[in-house]
Protein backbone atom coordinates (compact mmCIF):
# COMPACT_ATOMS: atom_id res chain seq x y z
CA UNK A 1 0.00 0.00 0.00
CA UNK A 2 2.65 2.41 0.45
CA UNK A 3 3.23 4.83 3.32
CA UNK A 4 -0.04 7.10 3.84
CA UNK A 5 -1.25 10.18 2.52
CA UNK A 6 0.26 13.35 4.27
CA UNK A 7 -2.06 15.87 5.68
CA UNK A 8 -0.33 19.13 5.75
CA UNK A 9 -3.68 21.23 5.94
CA UNK A 10 -6.57 20.12 8.19
CA UNK A 11 -9.59 21.70 7.79
CA UNK A 12 -11.35 23.67 10.47
CA UNK A 13 -14.55 21.17 10.92
CA UNK A 14 -14.08 17.74 11.86
CA UNK A 15 -15.70 14.89 12.13
CA UNK A 16 -16.97 13.52 15.50
CA UNK A 17 -19.40 11.09 16.27
CA UNK A 18 -21.12 11.28 19.84
CA UNK A 19 -23.19 8.40 21.40
CA UNK A 20 -25.71 8.83 23.77
CA UNK A 21 -28.70 8.70 25.62
CA UNK A 22 -31.03 9.62 28.33
CA UNK A 23 -30.13 8.71 31.83
CA UNK A 24 -31.77 5.69 32.39
CA UNK A 25 -34.72 5.85 35.26
CA UNK A 26 -37.58 3.66 37.11
CA UNK A 27 -40.15 4.71 34.01
CA UNK A 28 -37.84 3.92 31.24
CA UNK A 29 -34.54 1.64 32.36
CA UNK A 30 -33.13 1.19 29.17
CA UNK A 31 -33.48 4.10 27.20
CA UNK A 32 -32.75 4.00 23.38
CA UNK A 33 -29.24 4.85 22.38
CA UNK A 34 -28.66 7.39 19.95
CA UNK A 35 -25.13 7.83 17.84
CA UNK A 36 -25.24 11.30 16.15
CA UNK A 37 -22.13 12.17 13.18
CA UNK A 38 -21.51 15.79 13.28
CA UNK A 39 -18.61 18.81 11.92
CA UNK A 40 -17.50 20.69 14.41
CA UNK A 41 -14.29 22.70 15.19
CA UNK A 42 -13.81 20.50 18.41
CA UNK A 43 -14.94 17.79 20.79
CA UNK A 44 -17.00 20.50 22.65
CA UNK A 45 -18.79 21.79 20.11
CA UNK A 46 -19.68 18.48 18.82
CA UNK A 47 -21.50 17.42 22.24
CA UNK A 48 -23.11 20.63 21.85
CA UNK A 49 -24.72 19.70 18.59
CA UNK A 50 -25.65 16.08 19.84
CA UNK A 51 -27.34 17.59 22.69
CA UNK A 52 -29.17 20.18 20.35
CA UNK A 53 -30.25 17.15 18.44
CA UNK A 54 -31.54 15.41 21.59
CA UNK A 55 -33.32 18.32 22.86
CA UNK A 56 -35.19 19.42 19.86
CA UNK A 57 -36.04 15.67 18.49
CA UNK A 58 -36.32 13.36 21.41
CA UNK A 59 -37.06 15.84 24.19
CA UNK A 60 -34.05 15.20 26.26
CA UNK A 61 -32.01 17.66 27.60
CA UNK A 62 -28.27 17.52 28.79
CA UNK A 63 -29.41 17.55 32.54
CA UNK A 64 -30.98 14.24 32.18
CA UNK A 65 -28.96 12.53 29.65
CA UNK A 66 -25.31 10.62 29.49
CA UNK A 67 -22.21 10.93 26.27
CA UNK A 68 -20.84 7.28 26.23
CA UNK A 69 -18.37 8.61 23.86
CA UNK A 70 -17.64 11.00 21.14
CA UNK A 71 -14.74 9.94 18.60
CA UNK A 72 -13.54 12.09 16.06
CA UNK A 73 -13.84 10.09 12.46
CA UNK A 74 -10.59 9.92 10.49
CA UNK A 75 -10.91 9.78 6.62
CA UNK A 76 -10.87 5.94 5.62
CA UNK A 77 -8.53 6.90 2.52
CA UNK A 78 -7.42 10.05 2.36
CA UNK A 79 -4.96 9.48 -0.57
CA UNK A 80 -8.46 8.94 -3.50
CA UNK A 81 -10.11 12.11 -4.18
CA UNK A 82 -13.86 11.96 -3.92
CA UNK A 83 -17.26 13.23 -5.34
CA UNK A 84 -19.29 14.12 -1.54
CA UNK A 85 -22.82 15.34 -1.59
CA UNK A 86 -24.39 16.79 1.37
CA UNK A 87 -27.77 17.66 2.00
CA UNK A 88 -28.15 21.31 3.76
CA UNK A 89 -30.51 23.08 5.99
CA UNK A 90 -29.38 26.80 6.22
CA UNK A 91 -31.77 29.93 7.88
CA UNK A 92 -31.27 32.67 5.32
CA UNK A 93 -32.53 35.89 6.57
CA UNK A 94 -35.94 35.26 5.47
CA UNK A 95 -36.19 31.36 6.73
CA UNK A 96 -34.89 28.02 6.36
CA UNK A 97 -33.53 26.37 2.90
CA UNK A 98 -32.84 23.04 1.84
CA UNK A 99 -30.22 22.87 -0.24
CA UNK A 100 -27.87 19.86 -1.72
CA UNK A 101 -24.32 20.89 -2.77
CA UNK A 102 -21.98 18.58 -4.48
CA UNK A 103 -17.97 18.98 -3.17
CA UNK A 104 -14.73 17.32 -4.79
CA UNK A 105 -12.20 16.96 -2.04
CA UNK A 106 -10.22 13.72 -0.44
CA UNK A 107 -11.39 14.44 3.00
CA UNK A 108 -15.34 14.75 3.85
CA UNK A 109 -14.75 16.90 6.89
CA UNK A 110 -12.60 18.96 4.27
CA UNK A 111 -14.87 18.94 1.66
CA UNK A 112 -17.95 20.10 4.87
CA UNK A 113 -15.81 22.79 6.02
CA UNK A 114 -15.50 24.31 2.03
CA UNK A 115 -19.05 24.23 1.88
CA UNK A 116 -19.78 25.69 5.44
CA UNK A 117 -17.40 28.64 4.26
CA UNK A 118 -18.98 29.27 0.71
CA UNK A 119 -22.08 29.40 2.39
CA UNK A 120 -20.87 32.11 4.99
CA UNK A 121 -19.39 34.12 1.99
CA UNK A 122 -21.91 33.51 -0.65
CA UNK A 123 -25.42 33.54 1.65
CA UNK A 124 -24.32 34.91 4.90
CA UNK A 125 -25.07 31.85 7.01
CA UNK A 126 -22.68 31.37 9.97
CA UNK A 127 -21.97 27.54 11.38
CA UNK A 128 -24.87 27.98 13.98
CA UNK A 129 -27.24 28.29 11.02
CA UNK A 130 -26.58 25.59 9.03
CA UNK A 131 -27.44 21.93 9.56
CA UNK A 132 -25.66 19.10 7.62
CA UNK A 133 -28.25 16.88 6.96
CA UNK A 134 -26.76 13.67 5.25
CA UNK A 135 -23.32 13.35 2.96
CA UNK A 136 -22.54 10.57 1.08
CA UNK A 137 -19.96 10.08 -1.64
CA UNK A 138 -21.03 10.22 -4.98
CA UNK A 139 -20.16 8.33 -8.10
CA UNK A 140 -18.73 10.68 -11.06
CA UNK A 141 -21.88 9.53 -12.68
CA UNK A 142 -24.47 10.37 -10.30
CA UNK A 143 -22.94 13.84 -10.30
CA UNK A 144 -24.62 16.52 -11.37
CA UNK A 145 -23.09 19.96 -10.98
CA UNK A 146 -20.82 21.33 -13.42
CA UNK A 147 -18.04 23.11 -11.23
CA UNK A 148 -17.82 18.73 -9.71
CA UNK A 149 -18.81 17.16 -13.18
CA UNK A 150 -15.84 19.00 -14.91
CA UNK A 151 -13.33 16.80 -13.15
CA UNK A 152 -14.47 13.66 -14.00
CA UNK A 153 -12.30 13.33 -16.97
CA UNK A 154 -8.89 10.83 -16.69
CA UNK A 155 -7.29 13.27 -19.09
CA UNK A 156 -8.32 16.58 -17.74
CA UNK A 157 -6.17 19.50 -18.71
CA UNK A 158 -5.84 22.87 -17.86
CA UNK A 159 -3.36 25.96 -18.12
CA UNK A 160 -2.88 28.43 -15.28
CA UNK A 161 -4.17 31.70 -17.21
CA UNK A 162 -3.12 35.49 -15.79
CA UNK A 163 -1.14 33.91 -12.83
CA UNK A 164 -1.13 36.86 -10.07
CA UNK A 165 1.70 35.22 -8.08
CA UNK A 166 2.40 36.54 -4.83
CA UNK A 167 5.69 36.83 -4.19
CA UNK A 168 8.09 36.03 -0.77
CA UNK A 169 7.09 38.42 1.87
CA UNK A 170 10.69 39.69 2.36
CA UNK A 171 10.49 40.19 -1.23
CA UNK A 172 7.21 42.40 -1.38
CA UNK A 173 7.31 45.88 -2.48
CA UNK A 174 4.41 48.30 -3.31
CA UNK A 175 6.20 49.55 -6.60
CA UNK A 176 8.15 47.46 -8.62
CA UNK A 177 10.25 48.35 -11.69
CA UNK A 178 8.16 45.77 -13.45
CA UNK A 179 5.40 44.50 -14.20
CA UNK A 180 4.97 41.12 -13.03
CA UNK A 181 4.75 38.34 -15.14
CA UNK A 182 1.45 36.41 -15.89
CA UNK A 183 2.49 33.47 -18.04
CA UNK B 1 0.83 36.56 -25.69
CA UNK B 2 2.44 33.19 -26.06
CA UNK B 3 0.60 30.37 -28.61
CA UNK B 4 -1.37 27.88 -26.79
CA UNK B 5 1.28 24.84 -27.62
CA UNK B 6 3.64 26.83 -24.86
CA UNK B 7 0.72 26.72 -22.39
CA UNK B 8 2.48 24.46 -19.45
CA UNK B 9 -0.59 22.90 -18.60
CA UNK B 10 -1.77 21.69 -15.40
CA UNK B 11 -2.57 17.52 -16.60
CA UNK B 12 -1.94 14.49 -14.81
CA UNK B 13 1.92 13.55 -15.34
CA UNK B 14 3.11 17.21 -15.04
CA UNK B 15 6.26 17.82 -13.41
CA UNK B 16 5.67 20.88 -10.87
CA UNK B 17 8.42 22.87 -8.54
CA UNK B 18 6.96 23.44 -5.52
CA UNK B 19 7.61 27.42 -4.45
CA UNK B 20 6.61 27.75 -1.46
CA UNK B 21 6.16 25.91 2.26
CA UNK B 22 8.44 23.07 3.83
CA UNK B 23 8.90 21.11 0.49
CA UNK B 24 10.42 24.51 -1.47
CA UNK B 25 12.42 23.95 -4.53
CA UNK B 26 11.43 20.09 -4.98
CA UNK B 27 9.76 18.96 -7.56
CA UNK B 28 7.03 16.20 -7.62
CA UNK B 29 4.57 14.87 -10.64
CA UNK B 30 0.77 15.64 -10.59
CA UNK B 31 -1.61 12.63 -9.86
CA UNK B 32 -4.82 13.36 -9.90
CA UNK B 33 -6.55 17.28 -10.37
CA UNK B 34 -8.79 17.27 -7.10
CA UNK B 35 -10.51 20.99 -8.55
CA UNK B 36 -9.34 24.40 -9.80
CA UNK B 37 -7.38 25.16 -7.34
CA UNK B 38 -5.61 22.06 -5.83
CA UNK B 39 -3.95 18.98 -7.01
CA UNK B 40 -2.74 15.38 -5.61
CA UNK B 41 1.45 15.33 -5.80
CA UNK B 42 3.97 13.01 -5.04
CA UNK B 43 7.56 12.81 -5.62
CA UNK B 44 9.06 9.39 -4.22
CA UNK B 45 12.73 9.57 -3.27
CA UNK B 46 14.97 8.24 -6.43
CA UNK B 47 18.03 6.23 -6.11
CA UNK B 48 19.99 9.75 -6.04
CA UNK B 49 18.53 11.25 -2.96
CA UNK B 50 21.03 14.26 -3.35
CA UNK B 51 19.18 15.60 -6.62
CA UNK B 52 15.31 14.24 -5.27
CA UNK B 53 14.42 14.01 -1.88
CA UNK B 54 11.01 12.64 -1.87
CA UNK B 55 7.88 14.78 -1.55
CA UNK B 56 5.13 12.50 0.45
CA UNK B 57 2.19 12.27 -1.50
CA UNK B 58 -0.66 14.86 -0.81
CA UNK B 59 -2.86 17.52 -2.29
CA UNK B 60 -1.35 20.59 -2.61
CA UNK B 61 -2.46 24.30 -3.65
CA UNK B 62 -1.94 25.30 -7.41
CA UNK B 63 -0.73 28.51 -5.34
CA UNK B 64 2.20 26.96 -4.50
CA UNK B 65 3.17 25.35 -7.32
CA UNK B 66 5.09 26.14 -10.67
CA UNK B 67 4.35 23.83 -14.19
CA UNK B 68 7.75 22.80 -15.67
CA UNK B 69 8.12 22.20 -19.08
CA UNK B 70 8.34 18.39 -18.42
CA UNK B 71 5.99 15.72 -18.47
CA UNK B 72 5.65 12.27 -17.80
CA UNK B 73 3.01 9.49 -19.38
CA UNK B 74 1.01 7.83 -16.55
CA UNK B 75 -2.22 7.23 -15.32
CA UNK B 76 -4.21 8.92 -12.94
CA UNK B 77 -3.63 8.22 -9.31
CA UNK B 78 -0.79 5.92 -9.71
CA UNK B 79 0.85 4.74 -6.88
CA UNK B 80 4.09 4.75 -5.80
CA UNK B 81 5.42 1.69 -7.66
CA UNK B 82 3.87 2.65 -10.79
CA UNK B 83 5.26 5.98 -10.62
CA UNK B 84 8.92 5.29 -9.43
CA UNK B 85 8.93 2.80 -12.96
CA UNK B 86 7.02 5.60 -15.16
CA UNK B 87 9.96 8.47 -13.66
CA UNK B 88 12.46 5.99 -14.44
CA UNK B 89 11.73 4.72 -18.14
CA UNK B 90 10.49 7.82 -19.06
CA UNK B 91 13.48 9.58 -17.29
CA UNK B 92 11.83 12.63 -15.83
CA UNK B 93 14.45 12.88 -13.34
CA UNK B 94 17.07 13.44 -16.31
CA UNK B 95 14.79 15.96 -17.99
CA UNK B 96 14.07 18.35 -15.54
CA UNK B 97 18.19 18.70 -14.82
CA UNK B 98 18.96 19.51 -17.82
CA UNK B 99 17.27 22.41 -17.69
CA UNK B 100 18.66 25.71 -17.29
CA UNK B 101 15.91 26.62 -14.59
CA UNK B 102 17.31 23.74 -12.54
CA UNK B 103 20.93 24.06 -12.92
CA UNK B 104 19.99 27.49 -11.55
CA UNK B 105 17.89 26.51 -8.84
CA UNK B 106 20.62 23.81 -7.67
CA UNK B 107 23.26 26.54 -7.93
CA UNK B 108 21.30 28.70 -5.29
CA UNK B 109 21.04 25.74 -3.05
CA UNK B 110 24.52 24.60 -3.62
CA UNK B 111 25.62 27.98 -2.39
CA UNK B 112 23.27 28.52 0.36
CA UNK B 113 25.18 25.32 1.66
CA UNK B 114 28.37 26.12 1.36
CA UNK B 115 30.79 25.85 4.03
CA UNK B 116 33.39 28.32 5.44
CA UNK B 117 36.59 27.21 3.59
CA UNK B 118 34.82 26.87 -0.04
CA UNK B 119 33.38 30.51 0.21
CA UNK B 120 37.14 31.35 0.68
CA UNK B 121 37.76 29.30 -2.17
CA UNK B 122 34.98 30.98 -4.06
CA UNK B 123 35.96 34.40 -3.18
CA UNK B 124 39.45 33.90 -4.00
CA UNK B 125 38.72 32.36 -6.83
CA UNK B 126 36.39 35.47 -7.70
CA UNK B 127 39.38 37.62 -7.20
CA UNK B 128 41.28 36.28 -9.94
Amino acid sequence: MGKPTLDLASAHLRHYEVVGRATPTEACPAPKIFRHHCFAPNHVVAKTKFWKFMREYHKVKRANGEVFGVRELKEKRPGVIKNFGVQLRWYSRTGPVNTSKEIRDTHLSRGVSRIFNELSGQHRASFSNVQVIRTCTKAPKDCTRPNVTQFHNAKVRFPLIHRVRVPKKSLRAPFTAKAPQTF
Amino acid sequence: MPETNQWRFIEVGRLVLITKGKYENKVATILDVVDQNRVLIDSPACKDSAVWAGVPRHVASLKDLEPTPVKTEITRGLRVGGLVKALDTQNTIGKWTELTWAKKIMHRQARANINDFDRFRVDRARRQ
